[in-house]
Formats: C-alpha cells, structure tokens, sequence
C-alpha cells in the first residue's frame, strides 16, 4: 500500500484535529448556534426608525442617515473566546433586512414576514420592534422612481423567450476599497469628505449635488469612526464583571483593538483584521451580503503581518487562528463572499506570501468550504498549486484559479492600465474588477446565445410556438453554406444585443434613483473627489459584464448542421428542422440525434475542426460587446460564464442541432456539454485553449470534473502540470471539481452524461471501457477514503 | 507456439511516415506508462494470452467487433448493412451473432448510438504521429513523451520502429511497453530506438507461466538478460502485475523477490513497480464477446500489496505500486 499522503493524514484526522479549543469553539458557534443565525433583525427596524426622523429629505440623504443610525444602534454582541468581534448581517439578501424594498402595502406579505419573525430566536422586544417597522412602512411605501416609466414591450417579449434577461443594476458584487481603512482609518476618509465640502462652491449648479451627496455620505464615515468605540465599552464592562483574570485580560486587549479601529490605522496584524471586519459589517448593513467580497486581502494585510511577525508581535499560529476566526466570522452555508490570493504584483512579479499560504491553510483546517480564489499565473510558485489542490481534493470546488495570463490582457484591452489590471479581484462567484475603484456591474445580463441559434434557423421564430421573436434572417432551407447560418446567428445575437444593452444601460441610469451605494462609494475612488456616488458615474472605472450562455452548444451545432446538411447532405435542412421541432421524437430522429451524439466531433476533445466554431462564437461575442458603451462611458466586458443560469436558459431553448433535447440544460460556461468531453484532461485542455479568454475581461468560466483518482500521489504532479500549462497558455478561469459518490450516483442512473469520467490505470485503455458498476467502484473507493 | 508473424511486413524502403500498422487506441493524458504526461498507442495483436488481460481487445490480430446492449436502441441500422446476418432484430430487440460475424466493420461505422465499436483499425505511422503531436506541450512541460502498448509492440516490429524513429526525430521521449516476447532481432531492433522500456514480469516459474499466458518466458526472460547488459541499451522500469489466486502464491512472490534482487543494481534498471489487479476490463470482455476466466477475482487488498513491498524491501529491493 502506498504510504499514506500527508494530506490523507490530515483527512483523517478530520475538522483538524488541532484546532485550538477557542476555534474549537467558534466553530461550533458557528454550526450550531441558531440565535446568531437570525441577529440580521435590528437593521430592519433601525432603518425604519432612522426613516421616521428624517421624513420629507431628500431620499439619498434620507438612506445615508438610516445607515448611519445602524452602525451606531446595531446591537453589540460579544461571545466568550472570540477573537473578531461584530456580527454579520446573516441573512443572504434582502429580506427582512430591507424591509424598505418589501411590499409591505400587500397584507399576505405582512403576515408571511410576521411569521417569519415570530419564528426567529431573538428576544421578544426586538420582534415587536420588527412588527412596528413592517407597520411603517406599510404606511410610507417607499416610492421606487424609475427611470423609465415601463419596460418596452419588446424587452418584455424577448425576456419572456428567454433570450436574454438581467438589470444592469450595480447593487452587490463590488470590492470596496477597504485597504484604506486598514492604513489609515475611518477619520482619513471624513477629513477627505470634509476638505471636499471646505473647497464646494455651492453657487455653482453641479456643486450644489456634491454639498448634498457629501453631507450624506459624511454621517456615514462619522458612525463608522465610533464603531469600535462601542465594542470598547462594551469589552471594557465585560471585562470588569469577569472573575476569570485571563479572559478579563482578554477583554481588555480587544477593547484596545476596537478603540483603534476602524477610526484610525491600524497597527498590528490584528488590528487590521477587526478593522476588515468592521469595515465588511457595514458593507452588509447597506446592502446585504450579496457578493460583496474582499479582494487581495493576502496582498494588503501583508504589511501588518509582516511587521508584527518582524517585531515579534505575533507568531505564525496566532496569525493562523486569527485567521481561522475570520474564516469562521465569515462562514455562510451559501456564501459568495469571495476574495482572492495570489497572483502578481503591479509590476508583474509574484506576489505570493505567506499570508497566501496562510489563508489556505485556515481554510483547510477549519474545513468549512467557503469562496475562495487563487490568482495564478506563469510564476506562480508550484507549491502554491499544490495547496490549492491540497483543498480541492477534499471537495466543494474551492479554490478557483484565475488566470493573470488572461484576464490582465483582457483589461488592459480595455483601457485599463496594466498596473491596475494586476490588481484585479474576484467578485462573488466568478467577476472580475479593480478593487476600490470601480462600479463593475457583474452579470448585468445574460445573453442566451443558443436562442439566438435557434432563432436563426427559423426565420427569428421560436421552433415550438413559431412566435415570431427576431429578425427574419430566414430559415435553414434558405441557407446555401454554413457560414450563411453563421451570419444569421451573428444578426440575431447582435439585434438582442442591442435591446439587452439597452436593458443594461436602462438598470444603470435608473441605480442612483432606485438605491444609491453612499457607503461603498466613500471607500471606491474617485467618488469623493467628484462628489459623486459610485452608482452615479463617481467610480474611477465603471463598466458592465455580460454573459453569453451556450456558446459550447452554438459551436457543437453549427459543427453539426454544416457536417450534416451542408458536407455530407445526408440530411435536409427541412428534415433537421423537423427534428428540431419535434425535440427528436421519432425512430428516424432519434437514430439522427444518436448520430449526431456519438458519431460527430464534440466541443472539448481538443478537436481543432469542431472548437474552431465555440471558438468563433466565443470571440463575435467579445468583439461584439466591445462595440457598446455604459452611460458612463465605460464599456461592455464579455463574460464567458454562465453561473447556473444555463438551466433557465437551457429550459428557454428548443433542440438544438448538437443533440440536446429541449428544455435540457445548456453547457455549463464554457465548459463542454455535459458528458461529450471523453478524451482526457489534456484534450479538454486543448479546447479550453482555444478560446479567447484574453479578449474576456469579465473573465471565462470552466469547470473540470476529475475523478479523485487523478489527484492521488502518484498522479497529482501529472495534473499540476497539465494546470501549469493551461496557465501558460491562457485559459482564463478554472475549477476542478472532484467527484463525489454523490456524482458517481446520478451516473449509475444516466451513464452517458457522465462519460467524460475518466481514470488511468498503467497500460490500460479506456476506449471501450463502460462507466458499470466496476469503474464506479473503483473510483468510488477512493472517494469514500476523501470523504471520511 | 505463436510465431508472431507481422501481417504487414513492409519494405524497409518506404518512409517511416507511411508504415502502416493496427492499433485499437491512442490515448492521450496517460499518466502511468512512463515519466510525466504521455500519449498511449495502443497496437493490436498479442502473441500472450494472460488470464487476466485487461486489454481483451487487444489479444488478436484482426479487429475485434465491441457491442454494448446498454447503448442499443434497437434502431436496426445495423440489420441494413450487413451482409453476413450478424445482425437481427428479435421482437424489438436487438441480438447481434457474433458467430456469423466477419469483422468487416462495416456495421460499427453505421450504428448511430455507439453500441457498436471497432477496436482495430489500421493507419500510418504519420497519422499516429500527428495525433501524438498535439499533446506535445504537455510532454514538454512534464518530461512525458509516446508510450507503445497494446497488444505487443514487437508484434508489429516495423510500425513500432517507424513510431519511435518518429517520435525520437520530433525529440519525444519514448517508451514501449512489452511481455517482452519476440524474437531477439526484432526485440533488440526496436527497444534499441526507446528511451525506456516497461518489461512486463509476469511469473518466473516456466510451467506456471505456459498456464497462465500460453507462452513459455525463456525468451522473455533472455530478452531481458540481454536488454540489461546493453550498456547503450535503454533504461527499464519492470512491472509485476500482482493478480490475486493466479501469480500471487507465496512461492511465486518470493520467486519474483529473488529475481528482482539479482537484477537489482544494474544500472539499465531504473524501477520496479507491482500492479494490482484491477476489475476493469470486466466489461471488455462482454464487450467483446470474450470469456472472462478470472471473473469474480477480487483486487488484491492494500494491505498484501504493502505486504509485498515490505517483502521487496527487506531485500533491499525498493517496488512502488503502480
Ligand atoms: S445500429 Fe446500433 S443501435 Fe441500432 S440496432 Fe444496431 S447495434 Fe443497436
Ligand atoms: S462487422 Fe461486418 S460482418 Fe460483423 S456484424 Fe458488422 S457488418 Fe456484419
């Protein structure tokens, strides 16, 4: 037997074996203390209350003096052994939290929301306190202003057929520049406020906005710079009513930290910890957990580490419990709160330390998956991979990577300015932007390019209901070659394109009016200096992303109607159309679809004939994007990514010609569809290589199912290189998610979806190897090894 | 008994790019048939017959028709273009005779589901080249090159030498995998143009191995003598495949430790790897319509292979599992 890994040691000794007993005990907080799940209640009725004050302002200060009155009044919760203090707002989005956007005038709603919170494990008092904030509102409904006064007829139409739908809005999926805070306080920024409003000259129109914004964001920076203050008191009480001299000590240390900050720089490693904390508390109170996320923290939490560690202040466990905590503070059972690791420095170089190594190490001993993105590039140290991969083969798909050799290109084509563009950041699951400095408006819309596929071949008609949805660009029968398909499918996408931007730019437009972000935009540049909100063009970038979902199954079909209809003609254009209406139902259809499965080249086998096509379909939208501007000024990234809207749109899209049945789903982002990549990790590497991720700046999306066997010890060096050099290459983003037995029972049930599981044993071929029970209990008995 | 006649004995004129031979697979992402990241040719034809093939289709000469009822629609396109009634569909379902079948091939180009494959066709050395070649940078990244398996690659002595003159001209590394069963020119003659060879030790005992494979391994066994006394010659990794109740006896093993430590220390030999029994090709051999004569056979358990290192060791001999 070989000799156990020094990860399966650590299997096995699961949910770290080690841990301190303090993080013993966060963590079971964490897990198993519902009274913290449900603390997001106060900022429902602290909004309302602050929103009794200030009837008749104007709503922009009216919503900056509400979250003000959050930050000083939310509840100070304090639990024995914690290390980072302050409670998220837990609930995911928009809940009773915003009770302002509910439709409290409508009683079914007020009911089911009074029973939700009678149902919550808080005190009674703070329930009445709900139920006298869902009565105010249901007197003053916040009126939402829109910018437009209806949706035109013709968006309504296309959305409803699913080619494309979305908001434009930029609530959510940002990165707030919170290193600011960390190096010099909440007071660096109200000086800033205040120089600017010192220097207005309010007889001058635009000055006159900036006086309003900039007095309404400042009651924000001023709360903010007593927040810690409360915890101060607060730990200082407690610490005065404890018998115990040690935890007393305790107490008083952290209410040192919280006098500190987040008013004013902070000087240890810990300090800037809290600070981060503080700073991500009122990020949820102004706008939910919503994939806000960190950024580089490795990168600027660096330098106090750094020094501390140089001082001797801390040693490398404390620093990892620290972390541990944070990671726990963090922990959602859904949680896009992402932040990113790794990658190069401004000027190119790597810019892995030891916090990278730190952060992966909190993750793994903690063991709850949570976001998590390493940035990667040609230098990135290989022993940084293999941590990665460390966490990967425990399962959960985390970490991601991002590819430095993609995405800082796609930037920089963008007008970004390399040192920036090597900054970027993920946001939430799979977004790219410039932390602290941009609106980026992730998954603006999303682009259902198989529909417009669809619609191609039929005249702009749906092929089931025969509406009329496009442009009449013609059907197949009309079509002599497959690049006249080509050029159809270029005019649908590109007339929905139009309407979707318009959607995009409407959602943009419409931003300041329906929910301006004062908060996040104190801390994104340059919405100080221009007086400005970040959703109101203040942000120093601002663009959106846009997603284009199905471009593995445009590429797989325009493949197989030209080897179908136009080389080898043994199918009509009429016929297939048929078939496509009729979702293959047929003995002569089906054997027809079979075909097409089985015996035609497959996006994601490193076949150049059929990736040529994602590829061509990949690269139109990019440059096609590319041709439209933000109300800002800013431009539209491309977004290879699908998240899991490819089941919508997958349920929005008839058959299509490379097999799919109607209704099934579309490929996952640019993924191959699911169970036609059978030719091994490399080939689909190949595929993947095709594409344009470097015109992508949204960033492309892969994921890599790979069976556990393949990340063993014999073989993982083997795969890291095949990563090493997908990396080289330029594909843009990957994940790899291991298969579980969970997996391994859905293909017992559908086998041919899963045949791109593959595994290699010396001297064996594959080819005509059935995923049967045997193969499955041969990769099964290494996964249920990883899963103990 | 076999005398492995090439059935395509070529001109030693014509180039290497257009010697042709059969193969039944060319797999990419092999992890496990040399250093780093490999591409795997499959040859067709086996002078052996071991118990425990995990190749079946791989043992003959001619191709081998693989049918899989799970993928069967009964659609009858296959009825339609055989012409020897190998096919017939039965109250809606689908039997295939093998035992009319001629291998012709013709019915697996046509069956639209892929319940009907050919394992066996032939091409050139340039075509198998050129499918070698797109996985290059992962060679290059991981000191990976080609691996010839199968089947026998000596077998098919003038293809396997174009593969490696090829291969070698392109500046891959190069392996063959083998039973080592061939005569000594053909055998020196093509494991003269690898970098390393996989030697395949299946059993030392004469009368067991004739059992067990249908072949004697004098030869073998002088083959290898004479590849580790080469100083030029290759490098060798030799592999055990360990198959529980057929060459795992105790008397077996320790034949096998004996013989490993006397080679041990050559210079050539750079490893020695067991490999465990698999369960596997359990499904290629209903595939392939082929007898199955160690169904039920459990792979050996981690601990009588870790059992068997140990043993190794305390020889001074270090064995990995493969
Ligand atoms: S052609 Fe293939 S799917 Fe059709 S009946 Fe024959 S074996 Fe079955
Ligand atoms: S291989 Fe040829 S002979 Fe055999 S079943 Fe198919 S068509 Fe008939």
């Amino acid at each position: 037997m070989p000799t156990l890994g020094r990860d399966e040691e650590v299997i096995q000794g699961a949910y770290g074996i080690d841990l301190s007993p303090r993080v013993e005990r966060l963590r079971d907080y964490v897990l198993n203390d519902a009274t913290w799940a449900d603390h997001y209640a106060p900022r429902a009725w602290l909004v309302a209350e602050s929103m009794k004050q200030t009837e008749g302002q104007p709503p922009l200060f009216r919503q900056a003096a509400a979250l003000a009155h959050v930050i000083r009044n939310y509840p100070v919760t304090i639990r024995e052994g914690e290390l980072i203090l302050g409670y998220q707002q837990h609930e995911s989005f928009r809940g009773i939290g915003w009770l302002e956007f509910d439709n409290l005038t409508n009683g079914e709603r007020r009911e089911a929301l009074r029973n939700h919170v009678q149902n919550l494990s808080i005190p009674d008092e703070w329930k009445q306190k709900v139920f006298d904030a869902i009565d105010y509102w249901r007197e003053h409904p916040r009126v939402i202003p829109h910018f437009w006064p209806q949706t035109p007829d013709y968006i309504s139409r296309d959305t409803r057929a699913g080619v494309y739908f979305g908001g434009g809005g930029s609530e959510g999926h940002t990165v707030p520049g919170y290193e600011r805070v960390l190096r010099h306080g909440f007071h660096a920024i109200l000086e800033q406020i205040d120089g600017e409003i010192a220097r207005l000259q309010p007889w001058k129109p635009d000055d006159q906005k900036r006086k309003l914004w900039l007095h309404s964001v400042r009651l924000i920076a001023a709360a903010a710079c007593e927040l810690g203050m409360r915890y101060a008191e607060e730990l200082r009480a407690l610490a005065t009513r404890e018998s115990d001299p040690l935890q007393a000590e305790e107490y008083r240390r952290l209410a040192d930290i919280c006098e500190r900050v987040p008013a004013r720089g902070a000087r240890t490693f810990h300090e800037a910890v809290q600070s981060l904390w503080f700073c991500h508390l009122i990020m949820g109170w102004e706008d939910g957990i919503n994939a806000n996320s960190f950024g580089r923290y490795d990168q600027y939490l660096y330098p106090f580490y750094a020094a501390d560690r140089e001082e001797g202040r801390i040693t490398e466990d404390e620093a990892l419990e620290l972390l541990e905590a944070f990671h726990l503070a963090l922990y959602k059972s859904y949680d896009v709160q992402q932040a990113t690791i790794g990658g190069q420095n401004p000027d190119g170089t790597d810019a892995t330390n030891e916090l990278t190594y730190l952060f992966l190490e909190a993750m793994w001993r903690v063991n709850l998956i949570r976001c998590l993105s390493v940035r990667v590039h040609r230098g990135t140290p290989r022993r940084l991979l293999e941590s990665a991969f460390r966490l990967i083969r425990r399962g959960g798909g985390v970490p991601f990577f991002f590819n430095d050799e993609a995405i800082v290109p796609a930037l920089v084509e963008k007008g970004i300015p390399v040192e920036d563009a090597r900054q970027y950041a993920i946001i939430g699951c799979v977004e790219v932007t410039i932390p602290g400095k941009t609106n980026p408006h992730a998954v603006s819309h999303m682009m259902n390019v198989a529909k417009c596929l669809e619609l191609a071949m039929n005249d702009g008609k749906d092929l089931a209901t025969g509406e009329q949805i496009g442009p009449q660009t013609g059907t197949l029968a009309d079509m002599p070659d497959i690049e006249a398909l080509w050029n159809a499918y270029k005019l649908q996408l590109e007339h929905f394109a139009r309407h979707a931007v318009e959607l995009s730019n409407q959602g943009d437009l419409a931003q300041p009016f329906r929910f301006p972000l004062p908060y996040t935009s104190i801390l994104t540049d340059d919405c100080i200096a221009r007086g400005k909100d970040m959703t109101d063009g203040g942000a120093h970038y601002h663009y959106h992303s846009t997603c284009a979902i199905g471009l593995p199954n445009v590429g797989d079909s325009l493949y197989a109607v030209d080897q179908l209809v136009f080389k080898e003609k043994s199918v009509s254009p009429d016929e297939l159309l048929e078939a496509l209406k009729a979702n293959w139902e047929g003995e002569e259809r089906e054997k027809l679809r079979q075909k097409v499965i089985h015996r035609l080249a497959k996006y994601g086998n490193g076949n150049g004939d059929v990736d040529r096509w994602v590829e061509r379909a990949a690269h139109h939208y990019c440059d096609h994007m590319a041709t439209y501007t933000t109300p800002h000024g800013g431009s539209f990234h491309a977004h290879l990514f699908s998240f899991v809207w490819h089941l919508d749109c997958g349920r929005a899209t008839n058959a299509t010609p490379d097999g799919r049945k109607a209704h099934d789903p579309l490929a996952y982002s640019v993924s191959p569809q699911q169970g036609r990549d059978v030719e091994g990790l490399t080939a689909l590497m190949r595929s993947l290589m095709t594409l344009p991720h470097e015109h992508a700046a949204g960033s492309s999306s892969a994921i890599i199912e790979i069976a556990p066997k393949l990340l063993d010890e014999v073989s993982l060096d083997k795969v890291l290189d095949v990563v090493q050099t997908a990396i080289d290459k330029g594909v843009g983003q990957m994940q790899f998610n291991v298969i579980d037995s969970a997996t391994l029972r859905r293909a017992q049930e559908n086998p041919e979806a899963y045949s791109h599981i593959a595994v290699r044993v010396s001297g064996f071929s594959m080819r005509f190897c059935l995923l049967d029970k045997t193969m499955q209990d041969h990769i099964i008995a290494r996964t249920k090894h990883e899963e103990m | 008994m076999h005398s492995p006649e090439h059935p395509h004995k070529s001109d030693s004129q014509i180039p290497s790019t257009a010697v042709k031979g059969r193969i039944f697979d060319v797999q990419t992402f092999s992890i496990h048939d040399g250093p780093g990241i490999r591409t795997t040719v499959f040859l067709k034809g086996c002078p052996l017959r071991c118990v425990w093939c995990h190749n079946p289709e791989s043992m003959e000469t001619e191709p081998d028709v693989g049918f899989i009822p799970a993928k069967c629609i009964a659609c009858g396109q296959c009825t339609l273009v055989c012409t020897h009634e190998g096919h017939a569909i039965v109250d809606g379902r689908h039997v295939f005779q093998r035992g009319l079948c001629v291998r012709c091939g013709s019915c697996t180009t046509e069956c639209p589901t892929g319940a009907l494959e050919l394992a066996g066709k032939e091409v050139t050395a340039a075509w198998v080249m050129s499918e070698v070649e797109k996985d290059r940078m992962f060679y290059e990244r991981s000191g990976g090159g080609i691996t010839l398996s199968g089947g026998e690659p000596l077998m098919q002595p003038e293809f396997s030498a174009a593969l490696l003159r090829l291969a070698r001209d392109s500046r891959l590394h190069t392996a063959v995998d083998t039973s080592g069963y061939a005569g000594h020119t053909v055998f020196d003659r093509v494991t003269a143009l690898a970098d390393l060879v996989l030697f395949d030790i299946k059993m030392i005992d004469e009368r067991a191995h004739r059992r067990l494979t249908g072949v004697s391994n004098r030869r073998i066994l002088r083959n290898l003598q004479r590849l580790l006394r080469d100083e030029n010659g290759p490098k060798v990794w030799l592999r055990l495949p360990v198959i529980p109740g057929q060459n795992d006896s105790p008397d077996a093993i320790q034949n096998l430790i004996d013989f490993c430590a006397s080679l041990w220390g050559n210079p050539r030999l750079e490893a020695i790897h067991l490999m465990p029994y698999h369960r596997l090709a359990e499904s290629k051999y209903q595939e392939f319509g082929k007898r199955y004569l160690i169904n039920g056979t459990h792979p050996p358990a981690d601990e009588d292979i870790s059992a068997i290192i140990r043993r190794f060791s305390e020889r001074g001999v270090p064995v990995t599992r493969s």
